[in-house]
This record gives C-alpha cells, sequence and structure tokens, in this order.
C-alpha cells in the first residue's frame, strides 16, 4: 500500500503561511480569518487521516463460459474502521469487457458494512483467463491523504470459442478396430450389406441369403461392413497469423477446432490434437466428454508465438499420430514450415485433409498500386501452394468467416470422393 | 465565486479600485488556467493572489475592521475544496450518498470558517498591538505552517 500526500497539503500550508505573515506585516488581522481555517481544515484531515482497512474478496458466477456469454463478478468488500472514499476498479483483460455495471466506481464503505459490488462481464473472446485484480485508491474525507494499492483474488475463468454448425463430418479412409460409427471396409459383423459367399463351415445360419441360396440350389450368406471408429488429429498451425480489430485467424481455427471435434467425439471417434508452431502442444487421441475439456482448455491456451527454428514432424512422439488417422489440418498457410510439415505429413501415408483459414479478410485495402502488385503476387504465390497440395492428392478447401464451416467441410468431401489416394 | 469576491473587493474601495481589481483579475485568470489545465500546483498561487486583492483592498480602505471578512475567508476556502476536487476528480461514477456527503462536509467547512472568522474579528477588536506580541504572531504562524507540513509528513 503506497500513500501520499495529495497537492492540497502544501497549498494549504502555503497559504497559511502566507495569510498569517502578510495580516503581521501589513497590520491586517482580517487576513488572519482568511489563512486561519486553511490551517484548520488541513490539520484536521491530517488528523482525522487513518490506513483504510479493508477486506476484499472475488467470487465469479461460473468458471466455464461459452464465447459471447456474460458472467457476473461480485467484488466483496468488508472494513471494521469504515473507508470514506474508496476509488474501485476491477481489471479486465482484453477479452472481457464491461457491459453493466460501472468500473471504475467511487463509493464509500462504513464501519462494519459489507458491501457487494455487480459486474456483469461480456466474454468476447475466447481464452483462459483470471479475473479479480482490483485496484483501489482510498482518500480520507476531506481528500488531503491518499492510499493506493491491489489485491490479488483471480479466479480462473475459461471461455469457450463458440461452435459452427456442421452439418456432416468427414468421413476417414481407414478405420481402427474399436467399435463406432464408421462403415468399415473390411468385411464383417455390422448392418451394411458388402458381398455374397458361399456358405463355409462355422458360419451363422441366420447369415445366410434364402433368395440367394435358392436360386443357386446351394447355400450362400451375406458379408457386412462392420462399424468401426476412426483416429482424428486435429494439426493446428501456430506459426503465424493475420489479425485484424481484435480478430484473427486463430479465432476461426479455434472455433473450428472445437466444432469438429465435438463432432467426432459425439460419433464415438478418438481425437487428439497437435498445434505445430513456435510452441509445440499436443494431446493423443482418445474418446468421451473428459477428452473433449481437455481439447478445448487445451487449445484455450493456444497462442501465436514467434520462432525462427525450422521444426519437423519427427519431434512429436509417435503415438500422437497413430498410423491410419485422419488427420484435419488448420491453418492459414502463412508459413512455409507448416506447409513442409503438411506434405510431409501426406508422403508418409496420412490421410490428410486441409482447412485452409483465409487471412484474406484480416489485411487492410492495399494503399496504392504497389500494394495491389504485391497483393497480387502473393495470393499467386498461395494459389500455386495449393495447387501443391491439391497434386499431392490432398484436398483443401478455403474457409473465412462469411461462409459456413459446413460448406467448407462438404467442399473436401467432394475432393475426396472423386480423387482418391491410392496406395499400394 | 472567486470572480465574486474578487468583483466585490474591487468595487467595494474608493481609492485606486484599478490596481484592486488588476490584482484580483490576475489571481482569478491563474485560478481558472489552472482548472483548464488540471495544473494543481499553481491553485494555491492563484488563491493567494486574490487574498492579496482582498489585502490590497483592506490596506486602501483603512479604518475599522471589515466585518465582511468571515464571509470573504468562506468564499476563498470553498472556491479552494471546489476547484482541487475539479481538478483531480475521482475515477469513475460516484455514488449518490458519497456526493451528498461532499456536499455536507463543504457546507461545513464554509460554517466553521465563518465562525472562525468572527472569532478572529473579536479577538482582533479587543487586543492592541505590541511588538511583542508580532513577535509572538511571526512565530506562531511560523509554528502554525511547520507544525502542519510535520503532521503530513507523519501521518
Amino acid at each position: 500500500m503506497t500513500r501520499s500526500l495529495s497537492p492540497k497539503v502544501t497549498a494549504y500550508a502555503g497559504l497559511t503561511g502566507a495569510g498569517l505573515l502578510a495580516a503581521l506585516a501589513l497590520r491586517l488581522p482580517e487576513l488572519v480569518g482568511l489563512a486561519a481555517p486553511f490551517a484548520l481544515v488541513a490539520t484536521l484531515a491530517l488528523s482525522l487521516a487513518r490506513p483504510p482497512d479493508l477486506d476484499v474478496d472475488v467470487e465469479l458466477e461460473r468458471e466455464r463460459v461459452l464465447e459471447g456469454d456474460e458472467v457476473e463478478a461480485v467484488v466483496e468488500l468488508r472494513s471494521a474502521g469504515g473507508v470514506p472514499h474508496l476509488e474501485l476498479l476491477l481489471e479486465l483483460q482484453r477479452g472481457l469487457e464491461l457491459s453493466d455495471g460501472d468500473d471504475p466506481v467511487v463509493l464509500r464503505v462504513g464501519a462494519g458494512e459489507q458491501r457487494d459490488l455487480r459486474f456483469l462481464v461480456a466474454c468476447t473472446r475466447w481464452g483462459a483467463y483470471r479475473l479479480g485484480r482490483v485496484i483501489m485508491r482510498a482518500r480520507d474525507p476531506l481528500g488531503f491523504v491518499v492510499w493506493e494499492w491491489h489485491v490479488d483474488r483471480r479466479r480462473p475463468l475459461k471461455v469457450y470459442p463458440g461452435e459452427e454448425f456442421v452439418r456432416g463430418l468427414l468421413a476417414p479412409l481407414e478405420t481402427q478396430v474399436f467399435s463406432g460409427n464408421h462403415v468399415a471396409r473390411q468385411r464383417g459383423e455390422g448392418i451394411e450389406f458388402a458381398d455374397l459367399r458361399p456358405f463355409v463351415p462355422g458360419d451363422r445360419m441366420r447369415r445366410v441369403n434364402w433368395r440367394a441360396s435358392a436360386r443357386r440350389g446351394e447355400l450362400w450368406v451375406n458379408e457386412h461392413h462392420p462399424e468401426r471408429n476412426t483416429d482424428i488429429v486435429l494439426f493446428l498451425d501456430t506459426f503465424a497469423e493475420e489479425s485484424r480489430e481484435g480478430r484473427s485467424t486463430l479465432d476461426l481455427a479455434l472455433r473450428a477446432s472445437v466444432s469438429v471435434t465435438a463432432g467426432y467425439l459425439r460419433q464415438k471417434d478418438r481425437v487428439g490434437f497437435v498445434t505445430f508452431g513456435g510452441m509445440l502442444n499436443w494431446l493423443r487421441p482418445a474418446t468421451g466428454t473428459t477428452q473433449l475439456y481437455r481439447i478445448v482448455d487445451s487449445l484455450l491456451d493456444t497462442q501465436i508465438v514467434l520462432n525462427y527454428a525450422w521444426k519437423d514432424i519427427d519431434v512429436l512422439p509417435r503415438r500422437t499420430l497413430p498410423p491410419h488417422a485422419m488427420v484435419i489440418a488448420l491453418t492459414p498457410l502463412l508459413d512455409d514450415r507448416a506447409a513442409s510439415a503438411l506434405l510431409d505429413l501426406s508422403a508418409r501415408g496420412f490421410d490428410l485433409s486441409i482447412l485452409e483459414i483465409s487471412p484474406l479478410g484480416f489485411l487492410e485495402p492495399p494503399a496504392n498500386e504497389a500494394a495491389e502488385v504485391g497483393l497480387a503476387l502473393w495470393s499467386l504465390r498461395r494459389e500455386a501452394l495449393r495447387d501443391r497440395f491439391r497434386k499431392a492428392g490432398v484436398p483443401l478447401a478455403l474457409w473465412d468467416e462469411q461462409r459456413p464451416l459446413a460448406v467448407a467441410l462438404e467442399e473436401v468431401t467432394t475432393f475426396r470422393r472423386f480423387a482418391r489416394v491410392a496406395s499400394a | 465565486m472567486l470572480g465574486g469576491l474578487v468583483g466585490w473587493s474591487a468595487l467595494a474601495g474608493h481609492r485606486l479600485a484599478w490596481v484592486v481589481a488588476a490584482v484580483g483579475c490576475a489571481g482569478w485568470a491563474i485560478v481558472a488556467a489552472a482548472l483548464a489545465g488540471r495544473w494543481s500546483s499553481i491553485v494555491a498561487i492563484g488563491l493567494a493572489i486574490v487574498g492579496a486583492e482582498y489585502a490590497t483592498y483592506l490596506s486602501l480602505r483603512g479604518g475599522s475592521v471589515d466585518s465582511r471578512a468571515p464571509f470573504a475567508a468562506a468564499v476563498l476556502i470553498a472556491a479552494s475544496e471546489l476547484a482541487f476536487l475539479a481538478i483531480a476528480p475521482p475515477a469513475g461514477r460516484i455514488e449518490r450518498t458519497l456526493l451528498l456527503r461532499f456536499g455536507l462536509v463543504l457546507v461545513a467547512i464554509v460554517l466553521g470558517t465563518l465562525l472562525v472568522g468572527e472569532l478572529v474579528l473579536v479577538a482582533a477588536g479587543s487586543v492592541r498591538s505590541s511588538l511583542a506580541l508580532e513577535a509572538v504572531g511571526v512565530l506562531a504562524a511560523v509554528a502554525a505552517t511547520a507544525l502542519l507540513l510535520r503532521t503530513a509528513v507523519s501521518r
């Protein structure tokens, strides 16, 4: 707590001295009457000034909210001796805005009184926040002494990105061995009809196709495709981002990640993720609601960290990218290292699909002809990179804020339907 | 408020009114500049010059003790309190009860100033001047200022 004197102290002392000396010099008792009140007010204020005795606590209505939601923060103030003049500010980080209530606020806390100040905070951007740092300034009743201090009663607040509506998800090329919602290519126990074959000893009688058997004069059985789950790995490019007016390509990427993750986990698939950039972060594929919270909580900590080191996907643990996993990459394709890593993944035989988060919506319009030419060249370079991916058989769809995510996923699905990767 | 005191001091006197007015206007202008620029350091200078205008009026007037001095003191201290509040207002929305409390405190200060002024006038009427008394007065003025500053530092 820092204590400081208001400029009134020196002003009143100076006026007192000047008035009294002038009264003596000019032999005017009226000037004593002018100066004395200043001395009396200052002396009274300084003798009544006591350091504030205040207990502060901060409570949040909820710890987890969705982007765009509002959460109430209550600042509880208790003072045994009272604080006659208190200025209070609840510090809000970028991404949180005050939607109701006053911040800062000037109030008085009576002796033995408890005051609850309510702040309605709008969570405008996803992220992991810690809300509850309170900065205070107290004054004596006449404003001569000022005390300033802050208390840290921060509570965690997790703001999850909103989900985009997704009608259908990408179907994997390969499935895993566990039961799930995807029709596998293999033959086995299932619902989807696959083929007919002659009966062999050991086949169940209920699999006999009696119509075909009657036509052929011998027993034939149905074969089905089993339903299996799949492994999905979200590959998030965090080398660089394009941002404007508080929004960025990373925001879109996270929103898509959460939507896709929730969709696949609902289908009982295993989902993992990798953030590949200045900071590496990964989570092995798993299933269930717990995995959803693990992934989203990890995504909340994602940030762009500038780094010039060249990274290879070999730095990732082997089980992070399981064999036959479908990799969905979310990238603005701003950094060559990310593009190189993705081409490497494709070359290693992973089932790769790319959702390109378009940075064009975050750019300032070109100011002159040279900037226009530069933008055109940059766009051509990006188109050439996209062409490299398409020639490698990697489906790539462009997504921005103007289009639903479902449209971009449908584009990828269409590409995969008509251009499959052939493996020996 | 301060302008009223400046104008009254200039108009109430009969001699060299323009000198009194000039001094008062200078003080008023300094206070106005301090308010506009939020310079708390020169508010006291402006108020002191307005006080000097009143002292000039009293010196030129001569005669008996001015019975209106307590009112001049009340105006000066009220203007001072309001000026410092305007220069460094509290950050944020002020609760209504706190505003009311400040108003009551200001009224109490003004009433107290009037009372102190009247007491000083009564005391001035019953005491004759002497060299020893003047020396005591100087010492008291210096001691009062020093005590004020020492109290401020120790608190």
